[in-house]
């Protein structure tokens, strides 16, 4: 499956082609591989989810895969440079949908222009207007040098973290999310907060790197922790290969839930 | 006072690929509404564009052909926009990297108009107003254009006039488009400002659009340019805005709504990747260009001796000038086929098409045969003229004529005995001419002429006269 995904795509410019078999090269043997440890993502992150990290990191000690720590101050500015430029792509995307040659039309209209304005405060939901707002107000005339190029530059600050990270490391270790999940309709309340807790992740879309989400343990409610493993490009199979090789050695993790999730 | 009129081009040239620029649809011109389209060029959720490189290469052509700068490193982004014919309320365009640059075109004058920019970009649909509603047509959403952007450089009318000819006839030769402005195949917008003769500074201008014809523009210009001499010497301050131009009453109008105040918030796209071009893809670009029209029009008043004028008709279209360079292969006279062919051809094609096309029925090989027996002199002139009308009628060659109606020349013993008879037979005249009537010669010349039925070559005879009666 993932080897036919990562195919070259003829119809989107943007694809590499196939740089990599997967499946083929998944044997379990991290001995010798170093694990990099970046500081700043365990930073501000709750401290049972922190645990079950370093326990994580243990696990691959005990297989034989040596640690590395660094710092990696850049990702710290991953979260408004993702949220800067995701929210000003989307308000592009989002323009096609102007009710004219399908999805959500108004019903009552006065006009062509009349149509379109109701089409799109009638059809979008809040969070979608949210970014849409957010993101032509970083591309407008002004604004433009002050948010949406700043974000590009420190995007090229980010990447180049990253590179300089995987030449003291084979992958990233760091936990998927600060916390463990929240009460269903808390997000709806706090945008911030629920923008924050993506400060995990965030930082591997902005970079355009592969990284595996897999769990590392539970916390007092007995809610999931993950941890993510961040490869290098294209060594996808790097970290299928060390996910797979903690889940053989933590399979006290993969138990079922009392929600009777399977993970 | 005496004033200036100040004008820069923006023109849209929509380049004649065989695909549009993003995905694999015809760049048709016409079709039944919407049959030229696919999820791409229509903008569905999902979609991603993929440039087609014919489109580069083509942009390149224009800007070698325009003395541009090819960019080794261009990119392509969107300009934001609401307006229905516009699906992706975006177009894709280039904003601060274009693929050519700081070009120019030379005109007869002397003067350089300096081409700021070649940028690539697509096509929007069209609004089709009926029934009361309105609809879209995205036929030629996503036709690939480029636009040629000058720098304030026209001085006047006649310049702007004879820019948009030479840019019209550099792009038809180069065979990047067709640059038809009644089908929207060519746009221009212009801008104009006046300002006291002498003056250095550039007055507030005004942007013109809805041209669909070279008078109309060099019309609209005269109107601009007198109505903001008119605003200026009342006092009154020219308004920066963008004016219609209306055809019908050849005035210009305000145009407001859609250009209000645009902030088109460009950024890079995200979808499409670098628009890299090697120096040695430019340099085979370069190498497999045409001679350009104004090198051509040179090359035939040096080579072979033509007047301006007629070099300038011959290469005004490439097919002309093609139809030339394989007429005159071997002759040692290529005015003659010059003539025929702007005397007698072009009165049959009277069209811009037809000119365009060229597709006569003579083929450059007979007018070749024809004019080689005007140099052989086994034709005279004005008969091979007649006879290249035959040939214009029916497409054969004029062999076919002149073995039907006799019309071969003259030999020289067969012309030396004609001139004999001539002789003996007028005594009257040949003593008249001895005795200085220099018009006597002109009955022994009629009295040869009729022997030869019209065949012989009068100048011929009349040497041939001349000696044998000394
Ligand atoms: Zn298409």
């Amino acid at each position: 499956m993932f080897d036919a995904i990562s195919d070259y795509d003829p119809k989107d410019s943007t694809s590499q082609g196939s740089k990599t078999k997967t499946y083929d090269t998944i044997n379990n043997d991290i001995k010798g591989m170093k694990v990099g440890i970046a500081r700043e993502y365990l930073e501000g992150i709750r401290e049972d989810v922190k645990e079950a990290v370093q326990n994580a990191v243990k696990v691959y000690e005990s297989l034989g895969a040596e640690v590395v720590y660094f710092d990696m101050p850049a990702i710290k500015y991953a979260l408004p440079v993702y949220y800067i430029i995701a929210c000003a792509e989307a308000s592009s995307n989002l323009g096609r949908y102007d009710g004219i040659r399908y999805g959500f039309k108004a019903e009552h209209y006065n006009g062509t222009h009349d149509m379109m304005c109701r089409t799109r405060s009638e059809g979008f939901g809040d969070e979608v207007k949210r970014r849409i707002l957010l993101g032509t107000y970083v591309l407008s005339a002004g604004y433009y040098d002050a948010y949406y190029k700043k974000a590009q530059n420190l995007r090229g600050t980010i990447v180049k973290a990253f590179n300089e990270a995987f030449e003291q490391c084979d992958f990233i270790l760091a936990p998927t999310v600060p916390m463990t999940a929240f009460e269903m309709g808390r997000a709806v309340s706090d945008p911030v907060e629920t923008y924050q807790t993506d400060i995990c992740t965030v930082p591997v879309n902005i970079a355009g790197l592969p990284a595996v989400s897999v769990p590392c343990g539970f916390d007092s409610d007995g809610l999931p922790i993950g941890m993510q493993l961040i490869g290098n490009k294209f060594e996808e199979a790097k970290i299928l290969n060390a996910a797979n090789a903690y889940e053989k050695a933590a399979s006290q993790n993969f138990k079922e839930t009392k929600w009777g999730v399977k993970l | 006072m005496k004033y200036e009129l100040v004008s820069g081009f923006e023109t849209h040239v929509e380049l004649s690929t065989k695909t549009k620029i993003f995905c694999g649809c015809t760049t048709q011109f016409g079709g039944e509404p919407n049959t030229h389209c696919c999820p791409v060029c229509i903008g569905l959720p999902g979609t991603l564009p993929k440039l087609n490189r014919q489109v580069v290469k083509y942009a390149i052509m224009a800007g070698l052909a325009t003395n541009c700068e090819i960019a080794e490193v261009a990119k392509m982004d969107r300009k934001n926009y609401c307006y229905p014919d516009l699906p992706k309320a975006y177009q894709i365009s280039e904003y601060d990297k274009p693929l050519c640059e700081h070009g120019y075109i030379q005109l007869s004058n002397g003067r350089k108009i300096r081409i700021l920019r070649i940028h690539i970009e697509e096509d929007a649909g069209k609004l089709v107003h009926a029934h009361g509603d309105t609809y879209v047509d995205y036929n030629r959403g996503g036709v690939p254009l480029i636009e040629i952007v000058t720098e304030p450089d026209f001085r006047s009318t006649d310049e702007a006039r004879e820019y948009v000819e030479k840019l019209q006839q550099i792009m038809r030769y180069i065979g990047v488009s067709d640059c038809r402005m009644q089908e929207g195949s060519m746009r221009c917008d212009v801008n104009i400002s006046v300002r006291p003769q002498g003056s250095d500074e550039l007055g507030t201008r005004t942007e013109i659009k809805n041209m669909n014809s070279i008078n109309n523009i060099v019309k609209a210009m005269e109107y601009e340019y007198e109505r903001q001499v008119d605003v200026i010497e009342a006092g009154g301050k020219v308004i920066q805005e963008t004016l219609r131009y209306d055809d019908a009453s050849n005035t210009t109008s305000s145009m407001r709504g859609k250009e209000d105040a645009n902030d088109y918030r460009y950024f890079r796209d995200p979808d499409l990747v670098t628009i890299l071009t090697s120096r040695q893809e430019v340099e085979e670009i370069r190498k497999s260009l045409p001679e350009l029209p104004a090198v051509k029009q040179a090359r035939y008043v040096d080579e072979y001796e033509l007047p301006e004028k007629d070099a300038s008709l011959l290469t005004k279209y490439r097919r002309v000038s093609e139809y030339f360079d394989e007429a005159i292969k071997g002759l040692k006279n290529p005015k003659t086929v010059s003539n025929f062919i702007i005397g007698s051809i072009f009165r049959r094609v009277e069209t811009e098409k037809d000119k365009e096309s060229f597709d006569v029925k003579v083929s450059p090989a007979h007018l070749n045969e024809l004019v080689k027996m005007i140099e052989d002199k086994k034709i005279q002139n004005n008969l091979a003229k007649k006879t290249l009308e035959k040939m214009l009628d029916t497409g054969k060659s004029c062999k076919e004529f002149i073995d039907e109606s006799d019309l071969g020349g003259v030999d020289d013993s067969a012309l030396e005995q004609m001139c004999k008879n001539a002789i003996d037979s007028n005594p009257n005249a040949v003593a008249d001419y001895k005795g200085g009537k220099e018009k006597a010669l002109m009955s022994l010349l009629g009295n040869v002429m009729k022997q030869s039925r019209g065949k012989a070559d009068a100048q011929a005879v009349k040497a041939k006269l001349i000696e044998l009666i000394k």
